[in-house]
């Protein structure tokens, strides 16, 4: 009945490892989705908001830059257009009719006004050179040199201005030729050559940012001013560069894209921007080195993306807080429900969250509690049939011992006289029936002795004593027991050796063997019977196979019960009382061994008892088979037998003197005593009844009369009984007891074992059936 | 929580690191040294070195802060200069700046590791550069213009009686023979006398200018030479006294009491010459940046020498001086 709790125990605790898995799932479960639910939002409104900020910032920087670009291009067309100017307030006064000394005055003047003129020529409507001032070299007067050609002069006298190509002066200044015409073509033209190095200061003077660069290119894509002059010094031509070619194809949208710097392009992403100037057809480039345009993107990006990882965390954490929160109170009931499962009807499950959850905790309380409630109410009925079964078995082995005990005492007395009889019956036809007595005789002894054997399983007077041996010593034994009664019954007997040791009981396994070896020979008409060992694992399987007519699944579980028989085919009993099996069952029990049958009716059946092996190390000294001694230490020794019962006086008197001994038999200790004073020696061993008359108990006669004698005089008892509590008494007493009937070669081996030893008699060795 | 401490204080030293590392790099004070041609007490020297100052300031520089300039003064021959160099390396300057041809000749075996700016006069043919558009060296600068024509028309415009020109020379300053030669050039148009003056000594110049004043109609003209700047005085002084109509090519004769002077301004150039040292110390090499020439030019007058010469100025004249000094 314990089978099916633990069990169940079994099923919770593969329960419990999943459930520990489940459990983890539920949190984690909770926290990913507040988690995903705060920071999806987060995130994508995060990250909008960067990429909107730096759209925003991008194009606001373009602007910026388009206009610093504008600016500094002003500046620079500002810059010429002054001298432009100047220039064409000299190109106004050459109408009047000036001497040269004051047309020299006017244009040494225009120097001295623009600084970036070196050179200044006035040249008339036919294109000839009047004047030349220098400022540098001595001042030319009327020259003559024919410029008509010049592309300065026709282009000027053309469209009233012109700008010349920037070139370089020994290498290291750019000039440039600016041409005006007068307001008439009489006029002629002023041609000045201007020294760009003036621009050189504006544009390096333009400030971009921290880090950023203006200069300007002329329409062919040189570079003629940078805050690097090396650069333009090394007529540097940038038409290749992708941003100067949009520029000069004319394309003044906003480029959006970094690209790479003109000033230094192995290093630095710009942001480059320009915009025109517009009277010599320049271009003015501004950029900004990507990176630091974009750093402040790049650190509100940082910021940002701080405070998104911050805000992440923290929602993290309060996700995790809060599924924790959740999932406890569900936890606690998973617990609970797991400790209930394991029986712990008692434990009560504590959740105080004020809902549903509370409400499903105190439903498994009173589920609980209801448990708590027939699991008691079933123990309490469990105890009940125990104790009933225990009372009935008791009953039934007390109602053994008394009914076996009134049948041993003439049973006793019969073997006693039928060993009389033996020596005085002559004819052979006396002979014969002697046997067929003492058949009838020992088959009965078997009988009470199961009984017997029975009877002591159930008072749990037996206890086995567990050595390690070789198995192959009890199979030799169960091979020559039965040898002979297979050959009569003409089956084949095999007996499978086997080298395995293991760890049991020696006696009381060969009685289990001996046993179901009895059964199977017994049961079996044709064929045969094989006993073998085999191994499995830990343990060793002694099988005994038969081919008898097995037993039939209905009653397998009953074969062990007592005095069960199967009848056989034609209904008739086939001997013995039906008591092996319970004792082998009882036997296996004992040793904790278990027992195995299988059978098909019809072809036979298998029994196999489950040994555990054991190494083979141990000396091992076979218990030698009882054989009856006999001897003579008997002769002349003095025994005193209390029995009252006269007809068991009478045949152990005649018995022990048969063997030799001189016998005072006696009803009880104060006859006995009576008796051995009239000897006058003391007797050398006393053999008592236990039940005596008036209540009294042959431990009592025993203890009377050795303290009446006054010496310790070796004694054992015969006892019909077979109640368990007797038995609990004789091992508590000390004194051996035998059981009635007793074998008359039994008893002689007894009574010479305690006469030869009288010195050293141990009582405490229990005597094995 | 913890996890929070260690966010916040995890991104504050993500965003001071750069401070830190910024305001590291500021803290290194950075050495200049400067080789002067006028001694300290002179006033052109001051004018000079204040330009200098003032365009490294312009640039961002806090002398004394981030910067420290250290300041040669005095005319002197080459061996006073080679020493003054090899005291000027002790301190370990990181570019060195040498007004005058021989200052620049003292510190061009320096300038092989040290950057060097010269303000100087014929870089090329000294062996300075290779070419003014690339100097292919550890040295660049500025250089002057040979102004001798122009000096010859503007003294024959003042005084159009002079009729026999000495032009003072060094005979070791190579461009004042370039002087020379424009001088010589510009004479025979003017129909002018020129005449070379080689002088080195004091007692030569005395010779000279008594023997430019033994005939009559004479006039001066002085370029640009460190020694004739160094006695100016002595010059303008005899100049005066035999009674010399001269063109200088220095602001500082003029100064000094001069007639008139015409050439390029010096403390620009050592302002510009401030924007190159600017440019090395944020690390551009000196082989990259191009020699340069002054692209203006002053026209001095001094009004008082002019009266005592008797020279009259027309108002023409007077109209185009960038400067009357009274």
């Amino acid at each position: 009945m314990n089978d099916r709790f633990p069990a169940a125990g079994a099923d919770i605790e593969i329960g419990a490892e999943s459930s520990a898995r489940v459990r983890r799932r539920l949190l984690g479960k909770y926290v990913r989705l507040l988690v995903a639910v705060v920071s999806v939002p987060l995130l994508s409104i995060g990250a909008f908001g960067i990429w909107s900020s730096y759209q925003d910032h991008k194009s606001a920087l373009m602007r910026l830059q388009h206009e610093q670009a504008e600016a500094a291009a002003a500046k620079i067309g500002q810059f010429i257009s002054e001298i432009e100017g100047q220039i064409r307030l000299v190109t106004q006064l050459s109408n009047s009719a000036s001497t040269t000394q004051q047309r020299r005055f006017e244009l040494r003047l225009l120097q001295r006004q623009v600084p970036a003129i070196t050179e200044v020529v006035q040249v008339d409507g036919d294109g000839r050179e009047q004047l030349k001032v220098s400022r540098l070299a001595i001042d030319e007067i009327n020259t003559g040199t024919d410029l008509s050609q010049e592309p300065k002069f026709v282009i000027a006298m053309a469209t009233k201005v012109y700008y010349g190509p920037v070139y370089f002066q020994d290498e290291s200044e750019p000039y440039m030729t600016l041409a005006l015409a007068g307001p008439r073509r009489s006029g002629g033209v002023v041609i000045a050559e201007v020294n760009l190095k003036f621009i050189w200061e504006i544009v390096s003077r333009i400030k971009v940012g921290e880090t950023g660069r203006a200069f300007v290119v002329d329409a062919d894509g040189r570079l003629i001013a940078h805050p690097n002059s090396a650069l333009v010094l090394r007529n540097t031509d940038l038409s290749r560069f992708p941003q100067v070619q949009r520029a000069l194809r004319g394309d003044h949208g906003i480029a959006p894209e970094p690209v790479r710097s003109v000033s230094d392009p192995l290093n630095s992403e710009v942001l480059t921007s320009h915009a025109a100037i517009t009277p010599p057809g320049w271009l003015m480039f501004v950029e900004l080195p990507a990176k630091e345009a974009f750093a402040p993107i790049y650190s509100s990006l940082l910021v940002t993306g701080v405070v998104l990882f911050a805000g992440l965390s923290l929602a993290v954490f309060a996700s995790f807080v809060l599924a924790r929160r959740m999932v406890t109170p569900i936890r606690a009931l998973q617990a609970g429900a797991a400790r209930i499962g394991g029986g712990a009807f008692n434990q009560r499950i504590e959740i105080a969250t004020g809902d549903e959850l509370e409400a499903l905790g105190r439903r498994f309380n009173s589920m609980a509690a209801q448990l708590e409630h027939s699991y008691q109410t079933l123990e309490r009925k469990v105890d009940e049939r125990t104790h009933q079964l225990k009372v009935a078995n008791l009953a039934k082995s007390r109602f053994l011992a008394a009914a076996s005990h009134d049948l041993r005492q003439p049973l006793h007395a019969l073997g006693l006289f039928v060993a009389q009889l033996e020596g005085k019956v002559e004819s052979a036809e006396g002979a014969e029936i002697l046997v067929r007595i003492n058949a009838a005789v020992d088959a009965m002894n078997e009988l009470f002795n199961a009984l017997l054997d029975i009877s002591k399983l159930d008072a749990e007077v037996i206890k086995p004593s567990l050595t390690k041996f070789p198995i192959q010593t009890l199979l030799r034994r169960l091979e020559t027991t039965f040898a002979e009664s297979a050959r009569e019954k003409e089956l084949l007997l095999r007996v499978v050796p086997s080298t395995a040791w293991v760890c049991s009981d020696f006696i009381l396994l060969e009685r289990i063997m001996m046993n179901l070896a009895s059964n199977a020979v017994r049961c079996t008409d044709c064929g045969g019977v094989v006993i073998g060992a085999r191994r499995r694992g830990d343990t060793l399987r002694l099988e005994i196979w038969d081919s008898g007519s097995g037993i039939p699944d209905s009653q397998l579980q009953n074969i062990f019960a007592e005095f069960y028989q199967i009848a056989g085919p034609q209904g008739d009993r086939r001997g013995g009382l039906g008591l092996g099996l319970s004792i082998v069952q009882r036997l296996c029990s004992l040793l904790d061994h278990r027992i195995e049958v299988t059978s098909i009716p019809g072809k036979g059946s298998r029994f196999a008892i489950l040994v555990p092996l054991a190494s083979a190390d141990v000396a091992f000294i076979e218990p030698k088979a009882r054989a009856p001694i006999i001897d003579e230490p008997c002769r002349g020794k003095q025994v005193v037998v209390i029995d009252n019962d006269a007809l068991v006086l009478e045949g152990m008197r005649w018995l022990l003197a048969s063997w030799g001994c001189h016998v005072v038999t006696a009803p009880d200790d104060r006859a006995a005593l009576t008796a051995v004073a009239k000897l006058g020696r003391l007797p050398d061993l006393i053999i008592s009844d236990y039940r005596l008359s008036e209540g009294s108990t042959g431990f009592e006669a025993v203890a009377q009369l050795r303290s009446a004698l006054g010496t310790a005089i070796p004694a054992f008892l015969i006892s019909g009984d077979t109640a368990p509590e007797r038995l609990h008494e004789a091992a508590a007493s000390g004194f051996q007891l035998l059981h009635k009937p007793v074998q008359p070669n039994a008893l002689r081996a007894i009574v010479s074992h305690f006469l030869k030893n009288d010195a050293n008699v141990s009582c405490d060795a229990e005597m094995k059936i | 929580m913890k996890r929070r401490a260690f966010l916040t204080a995890f991104a504050s030293a993500a965003v001071s690191l750069p401070f830190a590392a910024g305001a590291q790099q500021a803290r290194r004070v950075r050495h200049v040294g400067v080789l002067m041609l006028y001694p300290e007490s002179d006033p052109e020297g001051q004018l000079r070195a204040r330009a200098f100052r003032e365009g490294l300031e312009e640039r961002g520089w806090v002398i004394g802060r981030n910067l420290q300039i250290d300041f040669h003064w005095g005319v002197g021959d080459l061996e006073w200069t080679s020493s003054a160099v090899a005291e000027m390396v002790k301190r370990a300057p990181e570019v060195l700046l040498a007004n005058s041809a021989q200052a620049a000749r003292a510190a061009q075996p320096a300038s092989r590791t040290i950057p060097t700016v010269f303000i100087a006069g014929d870089p090329m043919t000294q062996g300075f550069v290779q070419s003014l558009a690339q100097p292919g060296g550890n040295m660049t600068g500025f250089t002057a213009l040979n102004l001798g024509s122009k000096s010859l028309e503007l003294l024959k415009e003042m005084a159009p009686p002079v009729a026999r020109v000495a032009v003072l020379i060094n005979p070791d300053n190579l461009s004042n023979m370039a002087d020379t030669r424009l001088a010589a050039v510009a004479a025979e148009k003017l129909a002018v006398e020129a005449v070379a003056a080689p002088i080195r000594t004091v007692p030569e110049v005395e010779a000279a200018m008594e023997m430019i004043a033994s005939k009559p109609n004479g006039g001066l003209i002085v370029p640009a030479d460190p020694f004739l700047a160094g006695h100016r005085k002595l010059i303008v002084g005899l100049a005066a006294r035999y009674r010399l109509p001269a063109v200088y090519a220095q602001r500082s004769f003029v100064v000094d009491g001069g007639l008139a002077s015409y050439g390029a301004s010096i403390p620009a150039l050592f302002r510009q010459a401030a924007g190159y040292v600017d440019q090395i110390l944020r690390g551009e090499k000196a082989a990259n940046l191009p020699v340069q020439r002054p692209t203006t030019f002053e026209l001095v007058i001094n009004l008082r020498a002019a009266n005592a010469l008797g020279v009259g100025l027309t108002p023409q004249l007077l109209a185009l001086a960038n400067e009357l000094i009274e």
